[in-house]
């Protein structure tokens, strides 16, 4: 995971296996620029492999950050991960992608 | 469990655990398969299924892509075949097991974190594949053998009615810790039919407060298929114990699509994906559940079609854990012991007052402790599961033809004795192939014998031991060769006089071998001495019974336990000793006729018309203070092995008492003719008696006290040796010839 922070805005490179071990440091990420109020972009193009356990994370850090007035996107999603967004049932997070 | 601990490993090792369960699972039904080719039961076939389906869910949990590759290569062939539209040939049956052995092994590759990189991978998955796709031309002909189930299940499947089965699955906030992960599951539905799905995220909390190990969302999923509900319920197999699970089902008319009372709170998964937000800043607020399932009204289920509920019928427990609880129960049984011996020192009023009190304590312990080692005990079957493919490829390597009986594979016996008991096994059906049955076929005809010979494997539970029997029908133990080849290798001088069960008791000397040639079965001459030895570091004993021309038997006698027994403290001067009270048969002070001393310094006891071999434990030990004159004392009657008896001289009976086994080999040394140590109320430690080593050390007191009979064969038997099993007599039939003589 590669994290980018310009201005107030952290730009997340995902690795291309989000499988359930990856969650945690996914998360914790995600809680670094919590903790810091930055807009969360998300690059997903190299995503290959997804968990339903990386999901929810990346769910919860989107309902958090907007709730908190920030703005979240996830840019250039690969297929994989619109597929498993789409097979968990998150169809309005697909339309927020922005598929690569 | 915080962020900061999730920790994969410990799932990892659970998935494991289950994929060597699972593993002698398929080992079982493969055998099945292939020992009943013409008459295959589908289910074993869905068995097998299940489990390469259930490796294959775990492994992509954690990223084992090998694995997943093989396994789902592997459980397509398997789907085809469960289906009836590969038929099931001999053929097809040993591929599976070679699969099933490259599974074995990515897994181990797995578990070790490397790639495995032989050609076998490859040569097996290419035959799966070809099989799968098609396989060989005759593989579709007429001549396939459907199988059973199948004629129904074509029927089932041509038929165009479909249903909507609505599928409530509400994951338990562990299911990723058993590596189980839903989206495998949304996409084997999909691929049985339409699938929509709902997603419930209300328990998904705050990025601050989630735990990434822990399942938040639930869903609702709509599928319209053709398939029956087991196929559904079959997605979810694996777990049902990690999530609420309800299925309910409507039969939709031949028009797919089309449900015969449709619901209008029915979820439509296109409108509810319309009437989403469009963009994700809309979409903060959690997507709204499905409407309650038991306000769908429907007709009703189809037998069978009842909700689905998950019921926990067992639990996984770190055998560490259980381990610890056997050692405090242990250490409860000595304390208790303990107390009551204290008590009894208590003026009478107080002692009676306590008593009751420490009635129901010591059955209440018994319980625990009883309760406790069942935790531990485990049917045999996880071992003879594997021998029936070793005798096969062995049988194949020898070019013999065997047929291999197993019975009582349900016989429980501790898990540690389980653990170790695998290798000596696997080397007596090794020794009884290779060297018990005859070299050809025309020689076991030549002797009046089927072509095929029978190896019997057996387990059961005896004298509060564990008995498993190795018998083969085969030529019999060679004992003029076996002689010669260990006057050969200098195990005994060329002038000894051995009786036939002392020869056969040869095969279990250091490096003893008959084989000619050193082979990848056998002729090493590491192989029976190792199992003998294995045997009795873990408190057991071996015996070979072998008759010329019509087989050989082993048999392996284990503790059912390694961690308590019930015995009787004896006391023989100050010492005190314990003996099993499974080995005690009565006790008896002898009259002073019935004691007959021997000219070879033995002595025998009569009783009831039988002469017993005394064994003198002060003799033995050397014991001062003890009582010599046995008239005086009380001779105690074990059994030992082969049914033998013996009369163990003791001064005094003290008591029966459960006792916690102390091992010697880790707390001291071995010492010869004692099994274990103990602690006993007082604190102090006794030891457990081995009646067998004691029986084999008299007669080597024998041997050395009567130099004028050595090399007339009994006292020629090496030390350690048991005579024959199964024949009732109580003393050898020389030393009673000796004893006429006086």
């Amino acid at each position: 995971m590669k994290l980018e922070v310009s201005e107030q805005t952290a730009t997340i490179s995902l690795n291309p296996c989000l499988d359930m071990a990856s969650a945690e440091s996914l998360l914790e990420i995600f809680l670094d620029c919590d903790n810091r109020a930055l807009n969360l972009k998300i690059d997903a193009s190299a995503v290959e492999k997804a968990s339903t356990a990386c999901i929810q994370v990346i769910h919860s850090a989107a309902v958090s950050c907007i709730d908190a007035g920030r703005a979240f996107q996830i840019s250039q999603a690969s297929e994989t991960l619109v597929t498993a967004f789409k097979d968990l049932g998150l169809y309005s997070n697909i339309t927020m992608m922005d598929e690569g | 469990m915080s962020n900061n601990e999730f920790n994969l490993d410990q799932f990892k090792a659970t998935y494991f655990e289950e994929c060597a369960e699972l593993l002698i699972d398929a080992e079982t039904r493969l055998a099945l398969l292939q020992q009943h080719p013409d008459a295959v039961d589908v289910e074993d076939l869905h068995a097998i299924f299940r489990v390469v389906h259930s490796v294959k869910g775990g492994a992509g949990a954690f990223s084992f892509d090998q694995l997943v590759g093989f396994a789902h290569i592997y459980e397509t062939l398997l789907d085809k075949m469960r289906q009836g539209t590969i038929p099931v040939t001999e053929e097809l049956i040993t591929l599976l097991l070679a699969a099933n052995d490259i599974l074995t092994r990515l897994i181990q590759a797995a578990q070790d974190g490397v790639t495995l990189t032989d050609t076998s991978l490859q040569d097996i998955t290419s035959q799966l594949k070809l099989f799968a796709e098609g396989g060989p031309g005759e593989q579709q002909t007429e001549s396939a053998r459907p199988l059973a189930q199948e004629p129904a299940e074509q029927e089932e499947k041509n038929s165009t009615a479909k249903s909507k089965y609505i599928i409530s699955f509400s994951p338990k906030p562990h299911l990723f810790q058993h590596a189980n992960e839903p989206l495998l599951l949304v996409r084997e539905m999909k691929q049985l039919g339409e699938l929509s799905t709902t997603v419930n995220t209300e328990r998904l909390p705050n990025i601050r407060k989630i735990e990434p190990d822990i399942a938040y969302f639930s869903w609702v999923f709509e599928l319209v298929t053709d398939r029956p509900l087991e196929d559904i319920e079959e997605v979810f197999e694996f777990v049902t114990d990690d999530c609420d699970l309800e299925i309910k089902v409507e039969t939709l008319d031949t028009e797919p699509g089309t449900a015969k009372q449709p619901s209008p709170e029915d979820p439509d998964p296109a409108e509810q994906t319309s009437a989403l937000p469009g963009t994700f800043e809309n979409t903060g607020a959690p997507v709204q559940a499905a409407p309650p399932l038991t306000t769908t009204p429907g007709p009703v289920p189809p037998a069978g079609a009842a909700p689905t509920t998950a019921k926990v019928s067992s639990i996984r427990v770190d055998l560490d854990r259980v381990d610890r609880l056997v050692n405090m129960v242990g250490e409860l049984v000595i304390t208790q012991a303990m107390l009551k011996q204290q008590v009894e020192n208590l003026p009478p009023e107080f002692a009676q007052y306590m008593s009751k009190g420490f009635e129901d304590l010591g059955m209440h312990t018994r319980e625990i402790q009883e309760s406790v080692m069942a935790v531990r005990m485990q049917p045999v079957k996880s071992v003879f599961s594997r021998i029936p493919r070793l005798v096969r490829e062995l049988a194949s390597k020898l070019n013999k033809q065997v047929e291999l009986i197993t019975l009582g594979e349900h016989t429980e016996v501790d898990k540690t004795v389980i653990e170790q008991l695998a290798d000596p096994l696997i080397h007596m059906i090794r020794n009884s192939l290779d060297h018990g049955i005859e070299e050809t076929a025309n020689d076991r005809i030549a002797a009046g014998k089927p072509a095929k010979a029978t190896v019997t494997l057996s387990a059961e539970h005896r004298s509060g031991r564990i008995h498993i029997i190795v018998i083969d029908d085969g030529r019999g133990i060679n004992r003029e060769r076996v002689r010669i080849k260990a006057i050969e290798k200098g195990i005994i001088s060329s002038d000894a006089s051995l009786s036939d069960e002392a020869i056969d008791e040869l095969i279990f000397s250091p490096g003893f071998s008959t084989a000619d040639e050193v082979t990848d079965v056998s002729g090493r001459g590491v192989g029976m001495d190792v199992v003998r030895r294995n045997i009795i570091n873990l408190g057991g004993r071996i015996a070979v019974q072998s008759t010329p021309g019509q087989g050989t038997k082993f048999i392996m006698s284990l503790p059912l336990t390694l961690a308590v027994l019930d015995g009787m403290i004896v006391s023989v001067g100050q010492e005190k000793f314990i003996i099993s009270l499974t080995s005690i048969i009565e006790s008896l002070r002898p009259a002073k006729k019935d004691i007959h001393p021997l000219s070879n310094g033995s002595t025998v006891v009569a009783i009831r018309g039988e002469y017993l071999r005394l064994v003198l434990l002060h003799n033995l030990f050397n014991i001062p203070g003890a009582q010599h004159d046995p008239s005086k004392a009380i001779v105690v009657v074990v059994e030992i092995e082969g049914g033998r008896r013996v009369g163990v001289l003791v001064d005094e009976l003290l008591g029966q008492q459960q006792v916690v086994i102390k091992s010697l080999e880790e707390n001291y040394d071995p010492v010869e003719g004692i099994s274990a140590a103990t602690i006993l109320g007082n604190g102090k430690v006794a030891l457990i008696l081995d009646v067998d080593g004691l029986d084999a050390m008299a007669k080597a007191e024998i041997k050395t006290s009567a130099p004028e009979t050595s090399g007339q064969g009994f006292s020629e038997i090496p030390q350690g040796t048991a005579l024959p099993l199964d024949k009732p007599a109580t003393i050898d039939p020389r030393e009673l010839a000796v004893m006429e003589q006086n």
